[in-house]
């Protein structure tokens, strides 16, 4: 093989090898795992954390933002979440839904995580599908019986259901957690929930919406999150109930590892190209 | 001619100035019930006119289908597979209930499959795109592909196994984009406030469907 050739496929490789490089990279952890140790950071240890410390009778309002384009991210984290909290007796939970396809993964989810016992209208309610964005969100903040016209997902009235007889206006709950499809709906969330109502404010963003998140942090305007599948595992971890994110970290790892070598191979073949003049 | 253009212009650009002055007010000031009523409902009547934005996404669908199919565009098949499925989809839901049984079973193995893969095949495009564009041809670059590379080890659970050094530089790296991301931050919410103000006071007529004046 020519120097030509080398150079040819360190910078020109052809697109079917490097696709079929990856899908074995991250195929072969999930076949065979090997276990790498993980561990819990911050973001994780304080979300969970929190929801330990909430006292017998505490209410969570949880805006379930559920979208096509970003469940296979988020949704391992919001499964987690939804988990941690039905799996806690003491905890009552209101869910609504600001995405049209919050509905069917609410349920998807709800019918995975399990209930734990909790009974539906008097440990839990789910509201559907609210349209209007930030109107929404701020409406539902005011007077949460008004914004969904008095009743639930199901079309029962709420004066039906015990648990929303506490319930009027953000003012009533202890927690409010959000599963947002980016960062305009965190920003929605701050505004209409967190800064009116001083309400402790967790959310379980993108990953790569995360470093947008910091200065809110220190601001105390968030309290905290977990995004992106490694934290999900991380709270996995912590409930210790292995589950989907955690059996992904093996090919999670050799994959971020695979594209490292990628681009250092992108870049000495382009360096090597330059010295020689065949690259400008 | 005078009335059209109250109808078009003055009337809207009334209807503006009084929903964000009342909604402005409810926000800032200690108003009285009445005002803070009419602020709520605002809020709910802006949660009913964007539930019509389903409806007209819904005739712009079956507009803009509708028409490469009659006019037999390129890949105009695909329309009537996208219709095909459209009705299905229209037809369980309203017969059965978007969260029955039945609407689950479509959901579960037509959409999230599809889905899945179409966003898996996303990922591995990016990975080849990385391959292909990620190279230092300059200093700016460089210092990208050094941030992103310790972003991409640090974040893997195997980069604190190999080494507990390469988290703390990814979390580090954090504090170069805070820097920028406060800055961008605050220069933008000064703009939504200067676009607000010329919003309310009728200066911006970008939004009534006209470039502004």
């Amino acid at each position: 093989m020519s120097r030509r050739n080398i150079l040819d496929i360190l910078t020109d490789a052809d697109p079917r090898w490097i696709y079929l490089l990856c899908l074995t990279v991250l195929s072969a952890p999930l076949i065979f795992p090997v276990g790498l140790p993980l561990v819990v950071g911050d973001n994780a240890r304080g979300f969970y954390t929190y929801i330990e410390s909430l006292p017998e009778g505490s209410k969570v309002a949880f805006s379930w933002g559920a979208d096509s384009m970003t469940w296979m991210e988020q949704g391992l984290g919001a499964t987690v979440i939804l988990k941690h909290l039905m799996m806690n007796p003491g905890i009552k939970i209101v869910a609504f839904s600001n995405m049209a396809q919050g509905p069917l993964y609410w349920k998807m989810t709800l019918e995975k995580v399990g209930t734990y016992g909790k009974e539906y209208g008097v440990d839990y309610v789910y509201l559907g599908y609210l349209p209007g964005k930030e109107a929404m969100f701020a409406a539902v903040a005011a007077d949460v019986w008004g914004a969904c016209g008095g009743k639930d997902a199901y079309g029962k009235s709420l004066e039906d259901l015990p648990l929303m007889s506490d319930i009027h206006s953000a003012n009533d709950f202890d927690l409010y957690i959000h599963l947002p499809n980016g960062i305009d709906p965190v920003m929605i969330s701050i505004r209409q929930w967190q800064m009116p109502y001083e309400i402790p404010f967790y959310c379980i963003p993108l990953g790569a919406v995360q470093s947008s998140l910091v200065s809110y942090r220190k601001t105390g305007q968030i309290s905290g999150w977990i995004g992106s599948a490694r934290e999900a595992a991380e709270y996995e971890l912590l409930m210790n109930s292995p589950g989907l994110a955690l059996s992904g970290m093996d090919a999670q790892s050799f994959g971020h590892i695979f594209i490292i070598v990628l681009i250092i191979i992108g870049n000495v073949g382009y360096f090597i190209k330059k010295s020689r003049g065949i690259e400008k | 001619m005078k009335m059209s253009e109250t109808l078009k212009t003055k009337i809207p650009k009334l209807i503006i100035f009084l929903c964000g002055v009342l909604t402005i007010a409810d926000l800032y000031l200690n108003v009285p019930v009445s005002v803070h009523n009419s602020a709520i409902t605002l809020q709910k009547i802006a949660m009913v006119i964007s539930a019509f934005s389903i409806g007209l996404g819904v005739a712009s669908i079956l507009t803009h289908h509708g028409g490469a199919i009659m006019r037999r565009t390129g890949g105009w098949y695909f329309s009537i597979w996208l219709l095909v499925l459209f009705a299905i989809f229209a037809i369980v839901g309203f017969a059965y209930g978007p969260t029955s049984d039945q609407y689950m079973w479509l959901f579960n193995n037509i959409f999230v499959p599809v889905n899945q893969t179409m966003y898996s095949l996303l990922g591995v495009f990016i990975v080849y795109a990385l391959y292909r564009t990620f190279q230092a041809k300059n200093i700016e670059v460089g210092v990208m592909i050094v941030v992103s590379l310790f972003t991409l080890i640090g974040r893997a659970p195997i980069g604190g196994y190999l080494w507990s050094g390469f988290p703390a530089i990814r979390e580090w790296c954090k504090i170069l984009n805070l820097g920028g991301y406060r800055a961008f931050i605050i220069v933008s919410a000064i703009g939504a406030v200067a676009m607000g103000i010329r919003v309310l006071l009728g200066r911006e007529t970008s939004i009534l469907g006209r470039g502004g004046e």
